[in-house]
């Protein structure tokens, strides 16, 4: 009889321990959860991006005397109607995280404020550098669009972020014309990537 | 002398642009980049992110946007050189639209004009990281994306359902897919699932094999339907590929002019890389061959376009209309294959330079000028008497 009472006692000891640790368990949320249902959080990954390639450097140089314009384009790799030195090297935007992205453009300033005088252009343009990082359905930047300052241009609906195929060339296309407002000017361009969330 | 030093200045003022662009280190990134959840009444829950891959000095402005944005509170505006901060969500007892929301979690460097010296164009970066809040659609609601892949002939198909119930009431249901051939529209078959329930809130990923032995390569569409009281639907097309390039375009001029350079665009209809692609030319003047060449060879990704380029003496042809043999090889795994095609190709003489008419136009305005000024000089002459 006692042994079987000492049974009994260390039993439900073993027991009492059992409630303890699960009512000392703690949710891992911090925060307060309604009874009612569950909230099903889910949270992902991280988001990186970067300009591999951030210079795009045509150095000093005018509109030629015979002709009224100059354009420079990185995609061409040529300089026509201007003195300028031809730059072949694109902007190179990486996406360095291990989610899916979206990615839009925003500049600092427009055609207008940046280059000045009658008819000037200050288009971006983005591609794929190497292949499958922007598939050609998501890609909506892939001709030349005149910048619009802080209203975004869609450039890619979901850039990939695998190895090999994780980065995009972005083009530039300026037109300058023969009454262009002599000076250094500023422009920003700034890449905005959106997580795309499964 | 004055005139012509002022026309001589006008014809050369010529307009300085200094365009001298660089950009600082533009990099960032956050985490998480995203999260959500189902609605509940009143839920608060505090996000916690980190920034990183910023230079030490660098501002990084933090911001919250979007329409639940009045119920987000973070606890700083600013970082300098990445670090972390928080995200307070409070939410509402109710909201009244169904449907998905989505706060913007705005995480952007700060870049200043000043620091860039004599140059122009700068680069920034701006992550915004997302917080989608699901509110349930009154009723029965379901959401549902159908995906597949491309494959090679007698390869199975996969097809992915993902599905969400995004309604308050529980519903049960067995999806189906339908195939049909893209060309024809013509109904295939049908593929079934099993009976599934799932609560409000709760999704589920199911997958099904398409068995292509008796299909042809080519393109396909996928129908998936879904009925739990309201039909839900999502279609997706997919290809059978085959071990073959198709010329789908080539120089159909060349000018009689010393060598002249031949174009080949070749499509491949295969699912897999194709290396060593080229093709083998031979120009031909009624059954006598006039030219033998072979273009470079390239390596095509699945389904990918490219151009084959060779280059030929055209020294040999008169004006006219020739056939070529194209003959195209290629290798895909451990096959190698070809296949022909009979084009025409039109030979033309370069466009002649009109000297003669050029003579005429630079004699006739040396008269004219010449007229001219023995006019000036005649009434110069008579206006002063």
């Amino acid at each position: 009889m006692e042994i079987y009472n000492k049974v009994l006692v260390i039993i439900a000891v073993i027991l009492v321990f059992v409630v303890i640790i699960n009512v000392g368990t703690k949710s891992p949320l911090t925060g307060h959860a309604s009874d009612t249902g569950k909230a099903n959080l889910s949270i992902e990954a991280a988001a990186s991006i970067s300009f591999v390639f951030n210079t795009t450097d045509w150095g000093v140089g005018y509109v030629n005397e015979a002709d009224t314009e100059a354009y420079l384009d990185t995609d061409a790799g040529t300089v026509v109607g201007g003195t300028w030195t031809p730059v072949t090297q694109p902007l190179v935007v990486s996406n360095d995280g291990n989610t899916n992205v979206s990615l839009n453009f925003s500049t600092s300033n427009i055609a207008s404020a940046f280059i000045g005088g009658n008819s000037p252009a200050y288009q971006l343009k983005l591609e794929n550098n190497g292949t499958g990082t922007c598939d050609s359905n998501n890609l909506s930047l892939s001709s030349f669009t005149e910048a619009t300052g802080a209203t975004e241009l869609e450039g890619c609906k979901e850039m990939g972020y695998q190895n090999t195929m994780d980065t995009l060339n972005l083009h530039v296309n300026l037109t300058i014309p023969e009454d262009a407002t002599i000076g250094t000017k500023s422009s920003i361009i700034t890449a905005i990537a959106t997580a795309v969330s499964s | 002398m004055k005139n012509k030093g002022v026309v001589f200045g006008k014809l050369f003022f010529l307009f300085y642009i200094f365009l001298i662009c660089f950009g600082s280190v533009s990099s960032l990134s956050v985490t998480p980049a995203a999260a959500s959840f189902n609605f509940q009444p009143n839920f608060e829950y505090t996000f916690n992110y980190h920034v990183g891959n910023v230079g030490e000095e660098r501002v990084v402005g933090v911001s919250v946007v979007g329409d639940l944005a009045e119920y987000a509170e973070l606890d700083k505006n600013k970082l300098v050189g990445g670090g972390d901060f928080n995200l307070h969500l409070k939410l509402p007892p109710y909201i009244e639209v169904p449907g998905m929301h989505r706060i913007l979690v705005s995480v952007k460097e700060i870049v200043s004009d000043d620091e860039f010296v004599g140059s122009t164009i700068g680069t920034s970066v701006e992550i915004r990281a997302v917080v989608d809040v699901y509110v349930p659609y009154p009723g029965r609601y379901l959401e549902m994306e159908l995906t597949t892949g491309d494959v090679n002939f007698q390869e199975p198909v996969k097809f992915e359902i993902d599905l969400t119930n995004r309604g308050v009431e529980n519903l049960t249901f067995s999806p189906i897919i339908e195939i049909y051939n893209n060309a024809s529209q013509g109904y295939i078959e049908t593929l079934y699932f099993q009976e599934r329930n799932l609560s409000s809130g709760e999704n589920i990923k199911l997958q099904k094999f398409l068995n292509t032995t008796d299909y042809s390569a080519g393109a396909y569409n996928a129908l998936a339907i879904v009925n739990y009281g309201s039909v839900a639907q999502d279609s997706v097309e997919f290809r059978i590929g085959r071990l073959f390039i198709e010329l789908t375009n080539y120089t159909k001029e060349i000018l009689l002019e010393g060598l002249q350079r031949f174009d080949i665009e070749v499509a491949s209809s295969w699912n897999d890389r194709i290396d060593g692609a080229y093709a083998e030319v031979s120009v031909l003047n009624d059954s006598e061959e006039m030219t033998n060449f072979k273009t470079t060879s390239a390596s095509l990704n699945p389904w990918e376009s490219k151009i084959l380029t060779g280059y030929f003496d055209t020294s040999n042809f008169t004006e006219g209309t020739y056939d070529a043999n194209v003959t195209l090889y290629y290798y895909g795994k451990t096959t190698g294959k070809s296949s022909s095609e009979i084009v025409e190709i039109e030979f033309v003489k370069p466009a002649e330079v009109p000297y003669l008419l050029i003579g005429l136009i630079v004699v006739g305005i040396i008269v004219l000028i010449g007229v001219f000024f023995i006019l000036k000089k005649y009434f110069f002459k008579h206006g002063k008497k």
